[in-house]
């Protein structure tokens, strides 16, 4: 949806100021405009200047065509500036890694299949001796190679996910009779070490993954733990994930220029957005148990879905004031809004209306929900409170 | 102490250079004088002070949301009102005024600066949902009738009617992009599903062609493809879903062509494969040379090139078509720098990559040969790119990236991993 008001365009908020000065600015001698220019691209500019607003402007294929069509650049220019904008080195490079991508993967593919296929004939030794030879090379792959070269990284990614085959090849042999959930928090004790160290996001993701699956494994294994107290399982979830949210956080001081910090690896935006989100989904069914069954509702399910409201109330004000961040409070947002429209619907439902009043109120809020969040999202982004923006 | 990572060490696959960063080139290069340099950056300002610039995506896709959830509720609240036993003609009407309506409130919202402005938008978007539905509704039933036209094919033509109605009176960039995707999904499976059998490759060829011209001509001509935006990116899902969907067509040949003669499945069976697998093909090979024949560059690039129509070729005929399109869009996606549709191609790849050794006719040993052999192959490739040098660029590349690429200090800190 375009967005000419209160949105980020910040290119259209100030007036470029040579536009102002047009008429002075052609009596100007090249050399003091090429001057100008070298100035304002070697970044001293003082007050808005063109090069300044230019700054956010990114060059594609796209604006060279326009900037064609428009007769500012010749044809020739768009042809060298398109050899500068994808060189020949680049274009090979990029396939040299999709090629080295793939071919490791069907090769590694293969292999899979070739055990898979005479895994039936293997001796059980064999079949363990192969698995940990695997994790004590990649292992040491990971060791020997530099600590912040990919190729070392993924290896250790690598004798992580050998550890869980390594498990359940072990299971499947001897039969241990463990638990599901046994399997899965061995696994995760097993490896946590080597998340720790290994400063590597996909490894922490795996780490986190096999953390939540085997306490619900856990969980849903315990005969007195069921039904009533499932709120409070999707609780303890939300709160273990926030607990990481929370180290994240604070392990990062300086969002914005975390290159180069100790937890600097932590910086992608995106690993923040996803453990909210996973706090978000187990929120949302925490609050949701309760609103569907607000008047028969047990102790336990309130007081889950009290602490999930404080919680979320607490995520919506660390995001706006804390750490600014536009896109995660959208998320939020987003389960707000679906939240309140669920709650309209059934109180209505069930106590005020028949179908058609419901229908029509429960209409009216999701217009009011979605179009005040949208709303208050775009003047944040206005204000430009996002610390990405700021940042930038 | 060691270097950090560099957590943009592999954006150079995805990003665009800063226009500052050109601007810095040209004047270094000394191609241009002062004077010109200003005027490019005045109206680089002024091309994107005068486009309307849209919300970032998450908030776009929070109104959608909410626009579907409402959208539903007052279309159930208008059949509780009876607006669906209206007549055809009533139904048809109605569909129309909702639709003027939502896009009258959608340039009001557009004027509003208060959050009013916000609720009338939203209003906009239910509003268009449930005037789409009843006019597809009305005016299905009204041509069904009248032309006595099959239900598949006149759904199709009222979408498409949809779709130009959105692109005229609804300037929202995703609210035109699903119109348009909408429409053109409709017309894949109106095909599949409504149409004589013996019809169906041709018209799945024709359709494939028509829209590898479309995106062609969107490519060829850009100020058509700046204000069809939306389109072009609708037309390579909807190619995304074809492939998808012939592939599972080929795949599962054998059942749904069962009542056929045996000679006419296997004539379907080999042109659907083999008619698409060429089409794209050909179209590979011409996004290749669009993407490298550039004016004086193409001569010095012959090897790549060719190597680059060698591995067309072997792909076109081993492997399948969501592969050669996954290459397609991930080329393509690379030289417009469109991360989402390298994205996309790198998920059809890997679908299609899973899929094509999955169907292979072959024992468990041998498939995981196959597998070794040609991930070997991919490897070798790869070493050979290394091998020749491409890779580090020529010295003229190399002296010039040093100084002024689109991103030195992405390609530097890339080296220095």
């Amino acid at each position: 949806m375009p967005c000419k008001r209160r949105t980020p365009c910040r290119l259209s908020l100030k007036r470029p100021q040579f536009w102002a000065e047009d008429t002075a600015r052609q009596r100007e001698s090249a050399t003091t405009a090429h001057q100008r220019n070298a100035s304002a691209m070697e970044s001293k500019p003082e007050g808005p200047s063109s090069f300044e607003l230019l700054k956010s402007v990114s060059i594609d294929r796209h604006l060279l065509d326009e900037l064609t069509a428009r007769g500012t650049i010749d044809p020739d220019l768009r042809l060298e500036s398109l050899g500068w904008l994808h060189p020949g080195h680049l274009w090979a490079r990029w396939t040299m890694v999709m090629l080295m991508a793939f071919g490791a993967g069907l090769v590694l593919a293969g292999i899979v299949f070739f055990f898979a296929f005479n895994w039936a004939s293997i001796p059980d030794l064999v079949k363990l001796g192969l698995i940990e030879c695997a994790i004590i090379l990649t292992a040491l792959g990971a060791w020997l190679l530099p600590q912040e070269a990919l190729p070392g990284r993924l290896l250790l990614l690598a004798a992580a996910v050998l550890t869980g085959v390594f498990l359940a090849v072990f299971g499947q042999i001897y039969q241990t009779g463990a638990d599901a959930w046994q399997f899965f928090a061995l696994w995760v004790v097993l490896i946590t070490l080597w998340t720790a160290i290994g400063r590597f996001l996909p490894l922490w993701v795996l780490w986190l993954l096999l953390a939540n699956l085997s306490f619900y494994l856990w969980w849903s294994d315990q005969p007195g733990l069921e039904d009533d107290h499932t709120s409070l399982m999707y609780l303890v979830h939300a709160l273990a994930n926030g607990a990481v949210l929370l180290a994240r956080e604070w392990l990062l001081p300086d969002p914005v220029e975390a290159e180069g910090e100790a937890f600097g690896w932590l910086a992608p935006r995106w690993t923040r957005w996803l453990l909210l989100a996973a706090m978000l989904s187990f929120l949302f069914p925490t609050l949701m148990i309760w609103i569907a069954n607000w008047e028969t509702a047990s102790a336990s399910v309130a007081l889950s879905a009290l602490v999930a409201a404080g919680i979320t109330l607490v995520l919506f004000l660390a995001f706006r004031f804390w750490r600014p961040d536009v896109p995660a409070l959208a998320m939020e947002l987003l389960m707000v809004c679906i939240l309140v429209i669920m709650a309209v619907a059934i109180i209505m439902f069930d106590d005020i209306f028949a179908s058609l009043g419901t229908t029509f109120f429960t209409a009216i809020a999701a217009v009011a929900c979605f179009g005040g969040a949208a709303g208050y999202l775009r003047s944040l982004l206005a204000r430009g409170i996002d610390e990405q923006e700021a940042g930038s | 102490m060691t270097e950090m990572p560099n957590p943009k060490v592999f954006r150079f696959l995805m990003e665009a250079p800063g226009v500052l960063d050109w601007l810095k080139h040209l004047r270094d290069s000394q191609r241009i004088d002062a004077h010109r340099l200003d005027a490019i950056a005045r109206d680089i300002l002024v091309i994107k002070t005068s486009r309307t610039e849209e919300a970032p995506v998450y908030l776009r896709a929070l109104s959608a949301i909410g626009a579907i959830i409402s959208g539903f509720l007052f279309l159930y609240l208008l059949y509780l009102f009876g607006l669906f036993d209206l007549s055809m003609v009533n139904l048809s009407v109605n569909g129309l005024v909702f639709i003027g309506l939502a896009s009258l409130l959608y340039r009001l919202g557009m004027k509003k600066t208060s959050l009013s402005g916000d609720f009338y938008i939203q209003l906009a978007l239910t509003f268009l949902q449930v005037g789409k539905f009843a006019l597809v509704a009305g005016l299905g039933q009204i041509v069904h009738d009248i032309f006595e036209l099959n239900w598949f094919w006149t759904i199709s033509a009222i979408l498409g009617l949809v779709m130009v109605i959105s692109f005229v009176v609804f300037p929202s960039s995703i609210e035109r992009f699903v119109a348009a995707f909408v429409f053109l999904a409709s017309l894949w499976v109106s095909l599949l599903a409504d149409s004589p059998r013996n019809l169906e490759l041709i018209g799945f060829d024709l359709l494939l062609v028509a829209h590898i011209l479309a995106l062609a001509a969107l490519l060829r001509w850009p100020l058509l493809r700046q204000s069809l935006t939306s389109f072009y990116d609708a037309l390579l899902l909807s190619l995304c879903l074809a492939i998808g969907l012939i592939e599972s067509f080929v795949n599962g040949g054998e059942s749904y062509w069962g009542d056929l003669s045996e000679k006419l499945q296997m004539f379907l069976g080999f042109g659907y494969k083999w008619s698409i697998q060429v089409t794209l093909a050909i179209t590979l090979s011409a996004l290749i040379l669009w993407v490298a024949g550039r004016k004086g560059r193409l001569g010095q690039q012959t090897e790549p090139i060719i190597a680059a129509f060698v591995g067309v070729l072997a792909l076109a005929l081993l492997s399948n078509a969501g592969i050669l399109l996954a290459m397609g869009l991930m080329i393509l996606g690379f030289a417009t720098h469109r991360q989402v549709h390298i994205l996309l191609g790198l998920l059809f790849a890997l679908v299609f990559g899973f899929i094509y050794y999955y169907m292979l006719d072959l024992t468990l040993l041998q498939k995981s040969l196959i597998l070794i052999a040609s991930g070997a192959i991919l490897l070798i490739g790869s070493g050979y790119i290394y091998w020749r040098g491409w890779s580090h660029s020529s010295d003229e590349d190399a002296a010039s990236n040093a100084t002024d690429g689109p991103a030195p200090s992405v390609v530097t800190r890339r080296r220095s991993l």
